[in-house]
């Protein structure tokens, strides 16, 4: 250490700094603009769900509870909500059974053909949903099936195989199943070792994947709306609202389907994030 | 007590095109430990899962205790398996682990747990009854594993290679205790492995196979002394080969006239004169510098010393005997004070320590 500086070197050091705290302020700065795009609509909607004002202006007059009163007394909200839940559960359980079977049944397959499996498989993800929701519509009424809740539960099923496909195979890619001929050696039959031990070890991402299929069915509008004919779900209602006009009461009823939407995701990522260890 | 614990009749295994076994006749005595040696792919562990049921023979029949099981689902055998790396069930802690086969039997809680704390002191895991699979160390997954295998009595025990995940030191004093605990039970043990000195360690009898083939069938002395055929010879302990051809045979002795030159002579039989042949002798039989031990004073080969190699109990001489063509010789200690590398050296052997067979490889010949 010299007991001599000049004001040049520290000058310097000053201007290093600041480029210093510059280059990492940048890519927080860039996160945080991508992530207000990503989120400023739905803080919108959530914020004005709450306002006392009818009209979607600022500054904000005052808080209130009316428009969630209102949303809750539309005499179409139960049966919405009810056909919602219905579609949800029922599509979530077919997508399940036939997604865990398939997952499992793929593994005895190797190489070349189990990707092309699994790929195909994974397609309809990448279809989109307009395209899905008239081929069912023309399926279904070519076979001379009714427009209504079934035909919509089976589209919503199609619509979530692809993940729990995807969210299983990731499951049994580390699951032994040297397990299965232990239990099995052991005097298991096919259906104690599927009871003690198969069931149990993958339940979690079984339930994970559950969650995640009523995720997708909760809030899904298009291939419903092809299929359900004069059945009412929430998104078909929120619609339905829309056309007469913007109201606070939708902003009510989409902040509810949010929140549901977060908490259903984030337990279903918990439990699939812990079943794989 | 000597009635046969497992038979296996004239199995064959097809896999598509491919022979995994070809007419495998073993008969297996109750109460003893077997293993079944040989290198990766001969057909060992198709053969231990046709024993356990996981595999179906294409022809032939399994027998245990004089019952034909041939068809019998794996569930419904009175054998178990100790699986290469354990396959303990996760979600189940060791006392569960260990106790699910005789819950299975619908056992009382109570004679569960007995049995279970049974298993665990013969095991010495005591006090780890609570423990999950995750929190055990390598060796101790391997004892549960054993344990949960032993729970339910069963009358024949498989071993899949079940400690060739674990160190050398480890497996070393697991190999003990796996042959205490099989003296102490009395059960019929067959233990696939690939480590030749682990089946010696073990077994009362070996079954040395080789593609697809049971190759000879003897306690590991027999076979360590007396192989059968050259496969036997050279994949069991070391060994060295040499080629030629047969220039006599007389009594059971077989002279060879080596590619090199040299004439010598060993045990062997149903060889003429002419054909291609190996001579194989133990490091341990040859002799350097020894006179008179050669049986017939026309046996000669000699070579020089290339390495002299102190391994503790012995000292190992590589000696070149002809051009690229090196004779492995293991010696006494003393032995050796007056050698140096580089000298020229007679070697000689017990006649009856050197087995002639015919060649089985038609590959490189020296």
């Amino acid at each position: 250490m010299t007991t001599f500086k000049s004001s040049g070197p520290r000058n310097q050091l000053r201007t290093r700094g600041f480029r210093r705290s510059l280059r990492k302020l940048g890519p927080a700065i860039f996160v945080g603009v991508v992530l207000s795009y990503l989120f400023a609509p739905v803080i919108v909607t959530v914020l004005f769900s709450f306002t006392v004002s009818p009209r979607l202006s600022l500054p904000i007059e005052g808080f209130t509870l009316d428009w969630y009163k209102s949303a809750f007394g539309n005499p179409l909200f139960v049966d919405a909500t009810m056909n919602t839940l219905t579609l949800a559960l029922s599509s979530a359980i077919v997508a399940v059974i036939f997604g865990t079977s398939f997952a499992f049944g793929i593994t005895s397959i190797k190489g070349r053909r189990r990707r092309i499996a699994l790929t195909a498989s994974l397609l309809p993800a990448a279809i989109p949903a307009l395209v899905l929701g008239i081929a069912l519509a023309v399926f279904f009424s070519g076979i001379g099936s009714r427009q209504g809740l079934l035909n919509a539960s089976i589209g919503h099923a199609v619509l979530s195989l692809p993940f729990v496909i995807l969210t299983m195979n990731a499951r049994l890619e580390t699951f032994d199943f040297t397990t299965l001929e232990a239990a099995r050696d052991l005097g298991a039959s096919p259906l104690q070792t599927f009871r003690d031990i198969t069931l149990p070890i993958i339940r979690t991402a079984v339930i994970g994947a559950g969650l995640l299929a009523v995720a997708l069915s909760l809030d899904e509008f298009v291939v419903t709306w092809f299929n359900i004919g004069n059945e009412m779900t929430i998104p078909v209602l929120i619609w339905g609202l829309l056309r007469r006009g913007i109201d606070p009461s939708i902003n009510a009823l989409a902040s509810v389907v949010l929140v549901s939407l977060i908490a259903i995701v984030m337990v279903s990522n918990r439990l699939t994030n812990r079943s794989e260890r | 007590m000597n009635q046969p614990g497992v038979q296996i009749i004239n199995v064959n295994k097809q896999f598509g095109t491919h022979t995994a076994l070809h007419n495998i006749d073993l008969t297996i005595k109750s109460g003893e430990f077997v293993s079944l040696l040989g290198p990766s792919g001969c057909g060992k562990t198709t053969l231990l899962r046709i024993i356990s049921g996981f595999e179906e023979a294409t022809s032939g029949t399994v027998q245990i205790h004089g019952v034909d099981v041939t068809n019998t689902p794996p569930h419904l055998r009175s054998t178990n398996i100790v699986f290469q790396r354990g396959a303990l069930f996760p979600h189940m802690n060791v006392a569960e682990n260990i106790g699910y086969s005789l819950k299975l039997r619908k056992l009382s809680k109570a004679q569960i747990a007995t049995r279970v704390e049974e298993m665990l002191v013969l095991v010495k895991l005591e006090g780890l009854g609570g423990r999950g699979p995750s929190e055990l160390s390598g060796g101790q997954v391997q004892r549960v594993a054993l344990a949960r295998a032993l729970a339910s009595e069963p009358s024949v025990l498989l071993l899949d290679e079940p400690l060739s995940a674990l160190d050398l030191k480890l497996r070393q004093h697991m190999q003990l205790e796996l042959r205490t605990i099989q003296r102490q039970l009395g059960a019929t043990f067959i233990y696939v492995t690939h480590d030749q000195t682990e089946a010696l360690v073990l077994s009362d009898q070996i079954a040395v196979m080789n593609e697809g083939r049971v190759v000879q069938v003897g306690s590991p002395r027999e076979i360590y002394a007396n192989p059968a055929t050259e496969f036997a010879s050279d994949f069991i302990g070391e060994i060295n080969l040499l080629h030629g051809t047969v220039a006599e045979t007389a009594d059971g002795l077989v002279h060879i006239k080596l590619t090199t030159g040299e004439l010598l002579a060993g045990k062997g039989s149903n060889l003429s004169v002419g054909q291609r042949a190996t001579l194989s002798v133990r490091p341990e039989s040859i002799r350097v510098n020894a006179f008179n031990s050669l049986d017939d004073s026309k046996f000669r080969l000699s070579g020089r010393i290339l390495d002299i190699i102190f391994l503790g109990s012995r000292t190992r001489l590589q000696i070149e005997i002809a051009e690229g063509k090196v004779v492995l010789a293991d010696l006494d200690d003393q032995e050796t004070v007056e050698l140096t590398i580089g000298a020229t050296v007679k070697l000689s052997w017990q006649i009856h320590q050197a087995n002639v067979w015919k060649s089985e490889s038609g590959g490189s010949q020296l």
